[in-house]
């Protein structure tokens, strides 16, 4: 998760559970980036381009909201999900989600929009099938 | 039978008659307008004293205000409140402490003396209701036992939930030995930088000042504040104070054309009563500053001005006296 141009990029970031995300400043400023959220409360401290980049193991599985102590408008999401299979959107809402090694059967299909709006459908997938699935505009 | 009066004995009563009558609406007129000159004295004297304090106030307040908006917008504070929604209030307390210490808005290991500092600071969620401080600030749960604080707050709270001013307004607290004290506080929203969605505010209590004693020229002044009947005031005698609450309320409910001049006697010296409205805005109760002036100096003045009347009422009667004896 890059901070460029004084913003989180991307600004919505989806991981697998154990996954390791760097914060690399590309600013020529100082940035200071932390959480409180439960799911990872972590203080990576302030740094500047070309010092050592910081990294963090997100280790369960929830939504974490990131700030910059020093950059009050810098916010971004990381999801930490239990899954490997996900997909972000384009920024249109399209998303194509290949799923491999999945076992035919019932599932269901969430959509993380923000804090406060989740979409979920439930699906049935049959190996080599193709579904389509929209959810409402916001 | 009546005795036949002289002619010079007619006109002597006649202008014994004459100077007595003038002299005496003399007296009244003068009276009447001494009394009208000083009741529009001693009022521009006390809107002068409500001006004073109501500016000194709003700069101590704006200080507050400038302080609490900055804080508002910290990402630390703006993230810890989103995460106290889920329960656990430890880190933004903490938070807010550390901040209202860096800015020296509360006590930090460096006490200032001649500091203003908040008597508590609590945070009310998006739903405006007060977020519990968790048991690790034993100072902040004192206040919010107060069942009559945190309820007043809860309706500030969701009142102000579409408003982005900052409030201000007068609560009252308990100290610990059970004694009402008055506290202003102000009510900040906390809005998310990047969304503009409301998260909830910070509320800042502080201490009244004591508005105590205080003497312009001759004129000696004992103030204080009435709020919700109680008069807050360590110059105002204390056996005075619920009489005075009580009689103002009772003068506020009459229309402004039959409501009397309100007095009252201090160490047997009279003082006239006036009040007037601190803060306009509803959503908190109405606060008043109220002033007792001492009255000595009209009563001297009256005295003085029929004492010079009389004087000079009998002068001309003995000068008419004097006429006849020529």
């Amino acid at each position: 998760m890059v901070q460029k141009d004084y913003q989180f990029m991307p600004g919505t970031l989806a991981v697998q559970k154990g996954s390791k995300i760097v914060f690399p400043n590309q600013d020529d400023d100082y940035h200071h980036v932390f959480s409180y959220s439960k799911t990872k409360e972590f203080d990576v401290g302030r740094y500047r381009k070309g010092e050592s980049t910081p990294s963090v193991v997100f280790d369960k599985a929830g939504v974490v909201r990131v700030g910059c102590e020093i950059h009050e408008h810098m916010r971004a999401y990381i999801v930490v999900l239990d899954t490997p299979h996900f997909k972000t959107t384009e920024p249109s809402g399209k998303y194509r989600l290949e799923l491999k090694n999945i076992p035919d059967g019932k599932y269901t299909l969430k959509a993380w929009v923000n804090e406060k709006t989740t979409w979920e459908q439930p699906v049935e997938l049959k190996e080599g099938a193709t579904l389509q699935v929209d959810f409402p505009r916001k | 039978m009546i005795p036949t009066l002289s002619f010079r004995l007619k006109l002597l009563l006649a202008m014994l008659l004459l100077v007595v009558g003038v002299t005496g609406a003399t007296l009244y007129v003068s009276q009447q307008k001494n009394q009208e000159t000083f009741k529009e004295f001693f009022s521009k004297l006390f809107q002068g004293q409500t001006q004073a304090f109501t500016e000194k106030q709003e700069k101590v307040v704006d200080g507050i205000k400038r302080n609490a908006a900055l804080l508002v917008r910290s990402s630390r504070v703006q993230l810890a409140l989103q995460e106290a929604e889920t329960g656990d209030s430890e880190q933004l307390y903490r938070i807010a402490k550390a901040e209202l210490q860096t800015r020296a808005m509360i006590p930090g290991p460096i006490v200032d003396t001649n500091a203003v500092y908040a008597t508590f600071y609590l945070f009310l969620n998006a739903r405006g209701m007060v977020i519990p401080p968790p048991s690790s600030f034993p100072e902040l749960i004192a206040f919010t036992r107060q069942q009559n604080l945190t309820q007043r707050l809860n309706r500030v709270g969701q009142a102000i939930t579409n408003v982005s001013d900052q409030l201000v307004g007068f609560v009252t607290t308990e100290s610990p030995s059970g004694a009402s004290q008055l506290q202003q506080t102000v009510v900040t929203q906390v809005v998310d930088t990047q969304t503009d969605e409301i998260l909830g505010a910070l509320v800042l209590g502080y201490p009244m000042p004591e508005l105590g004693r205080k003497e312009e020229g001759e004129h000696k002044f004992k103030a204080g504040i009435l709020f919700e009947n109680q008069v807050y005031s360590e110059a105002i005698p204390e056996t005075l104070r619920p009489r005075l609450a009580q009689r103002i309320g009772e003068r506020m409910k009459l229309p402004e054309t039959a409501a009397q001049d309100l007095t009252e006697m201090i160490d047997d010296d009279l003082h006239g009563v006036f009040y007037q409205a601190l803060n306009p805005d509803p959503r908190f109760p109405t606060a008043y500053l109220v002033a007792l002036i001492s009255m000595n100096k009209v009563l001297e003045s009256a005295r003085d001005l029929r004492g010079r009347i009389v004087f000079f009422c009998l002068f001309r009667i003995h000068g008419t006296g004097g006429g006849d004896r020529v």
